[in-house]
């Protein structure tokens, strides 16, 4: 039983990252209609950045995490100005493309700058684990989940009652009728980016503490596309939850199977078959918005 | 004494197709204007072109000047258009259909300090109490006079000095329409905006209008104050559906139609 539990919580812990980075996704997504394949490469570069600050230049993590930050702004805008801007107007699968496309130059220039061997960041938060309900808990584990659950609050109220964020809002329903309000929709779409790299950088910051980083983190953007499309490609609470429940079911699906068979390698095919049978039986996700017709 | 001249206006879509070739006209301050016409004319071309939304879908100005209060504007982006006071609601309502009542007229105050929000959402509810009823109801389920009601009081969140309005009266019932015009008379006269309005319901936006243009084929083809127009009997004919001296047409006298179009034209 104890064996689930603590599969239970590993799993609750990775799925807030999930919820993080499919944060990214959505918002993106809300506001442009773009699915962003590059999402999984913005957490790598992310994290890198922060390793390459705290380790290579020795600078105190804090800083480095608020300068990884900064750098996700200006990430975010450029990726938006010299790749997403020449596009507006164009089909959104030659969009779509183009982020497939940007995905592979990140990870390129990630391997050319720090190879491809796995790099472990300092210890930061203390070892010792914590023991909630009988289990022990990294703290390195509670920071995630609360940092996590934090930025969702935040971005769950900045999206439901600022101005920018009902203005992003109604971009994504009708950018033109959006325009005819005064709303520049230019600057919305290069928000929306910034936000995206933000959260993902802090999605790489936290697995680069709880595992080390490598060229493959990239891969953790195709872990999050099931539970994006879980919870409904256009929901916030969609994305936490799709998130979290793809976190644990992994996990505790990979350890069962396991246990039960001896069959490794299950993690990464749960999520896809957890989807399948959603997607089956509620077609827009937990919480997508359905299209309403009016009678 | 005229807020809004458009001169010898030339829009071109996709590069290749002339929609609007030279048009002229001008809309005084604190009037409503009608511009009327039949379908394809380029009447919506004509309010997008003067609110800047016509480059949002590959259109372009390539001749003539918009002047608003005495500067051009036919460079501005559509952002800043707005906030010089100048609001296009949109045919067809254009309703956010997922965000409730009162996001809906959040986004139209979206140029405006938030401060003002208050004043402005209770002067819109005050026009339309219907939507405060439903304030808090996805504009989605709101019904076709509601969303146009929702459209309107979106625009006056914006405080604009000179309101574009495309096709208020589409699809909606006559009693409806009536309630809507007595609105949009009521915006001009008690807040003293300016209103170009667009229609195909000549007979309904004449009765508010004070000056009227008639649009075909890309040209202004006839203007007049609201009464020389109704009683032409070429706008008679075939804006408002009467025969010479009131009798009913028959299919004979398509030929004629056909001429007098061509003169028109």
């Amino acid at each position: 039983m104890e064996y689930y539990l603590q599969l239970f919580v590993n799993g609750l812990v990775v799925g807030s990252i999930y919820s993080l980075v499919a944060l990214g996704f959505v918002i993106i997504y809300k506001a442009t209609k773009v699915v962003n394949f590059a999402q999984g490469e913005m957490v790598m570069v992310g994290a890198y950045v922060c390793f390459g600050l705290t380790v290579q230049l020795g600078l105190p993590f804090l800083v480095s995490f608020f300068m990884t930050l900064a750098f996700s702004v200006i990430l975010g805008l450029s990726v938006e100005r010299l790749v997403l801007r020449p596009l507006i107007g164009e089909p959104i699968i030659s969009v779509i493309m183009v982020t497939v496309g940007l995905s592979t130059v990140l990870k390129s220039v990630v391997q050319m700058l720090w190879g491809t061997s796995i790099r472990v960041y300092p210890q930061i938060l203390p070892a010792e684990p914590v023991w909630i309900a009988g289990v022990p808990v990294a703290p390195v584990y509670i920071a995630a989940f609360v940092l996590a659950a934090l930025l969702f609050t935040v971005f769950s109220l900045f999206f439901k009652y600022s101005r920018i964020g009902i203005a992003m809002r109604a971009t994504a329903l009708d950018q033109q009728a959006a325009q005819s309000m005064g709303i520049g929709v230019k600057n919305i779409f290069a928000l929306s980016w910034c936000i995206a790299a933000i959260v993902s950088s802090i999605g790489g910051i936290i697995l680069g503490n709880i595992n080390g980083i490598n060229a493959q983190l990239g891969h953790l953007g195709l872990k999050v596309f099931p539970a994006v499309i879980l919870g409904g490609l256009d929901s916030l609470l969609g994305a936490a939850l799709g998130g979290l429940i793809i976190g644990v079911l992994e996990n505790v699906f990979d350890g069962a199977m396991q246990q039960l068979f001896s069959l490794a390698g299950f993690k990464e095919v749960a999520a896809y078959i957890v989807l399948v049978v959603i997607l089956m039986i509620k077609p827009y996700g937990l919480f997508g918005t359905e299209e309403i017709e009016r009678v | 004494m005229n807020l809004l001249t458009v001169e010898n206006l030339e829009v071109v879509y996709n590069d290749v197709i002339l929609v609007l070739k030279g048009l002229s006209l001008k809309v005084r301050r604190g009037g409503i204007t009608a511009l009327l016409g039949p379908n394809g004319a380029g009447k919506s071309t004509t309010l997008k072109a003067i609110s800047g939304l016509v480059r949002t879908e590959d259109g372009e100005i390539t001749e003539g000047a918009i002047v608003y209060k005495g500067n051009p504007i036919h460079k501005a982006r559509p952002e800043q258009i707005v906030r010089s006071g100048v609001f296009q609601v949109m045919e067809g309502r254009r309703v956010f259909e997922d965000l409730s009542v009162e996001e809906n007229l959040r986004c139209g105050g979206f140029t405006q300090p938030g401060s003002e929000y208050p004043v402005s959402v209770a002067r819109v509810y005050e026009y339309f109490p219907r939507l405060q009823e439903r304030r808090k109801q996805l504009a989605g389920y709101l019904s076709g006079g509601e969303q146009q009601m929702l459209a309107i009081g979106r625009a006056l969140m914006a405080k604009p000095r000179l309101l574009l309005l495309d096709e208020p009266s589409l699809g909606l019932a006559p009693l409806l329409v009536e309630e809507i015009f007595t609105i949009v008379q009521r915006v001009n006269q008690d807040e003293g905006v300016t209103i170009l309005l667009v229609e195909q319901n000549a007979r309904a936006a004449l009765s508010i209008a004070q000056h009227g243009y008639i649009l075909e084929n890309g040209r202004i083809v006839m203007d007049g104050s609201s009464e020389t127009l109704l009683n032409n009997p070429d706008v008679q004919e075939f804006y408002l559906g009467l025969g010479h001296g009131g009798e009913k047409r028959s299919y004979r006298d398509v030929k004629h139609y056909r001429r007098r179009k061509r003169w028109l034209g």
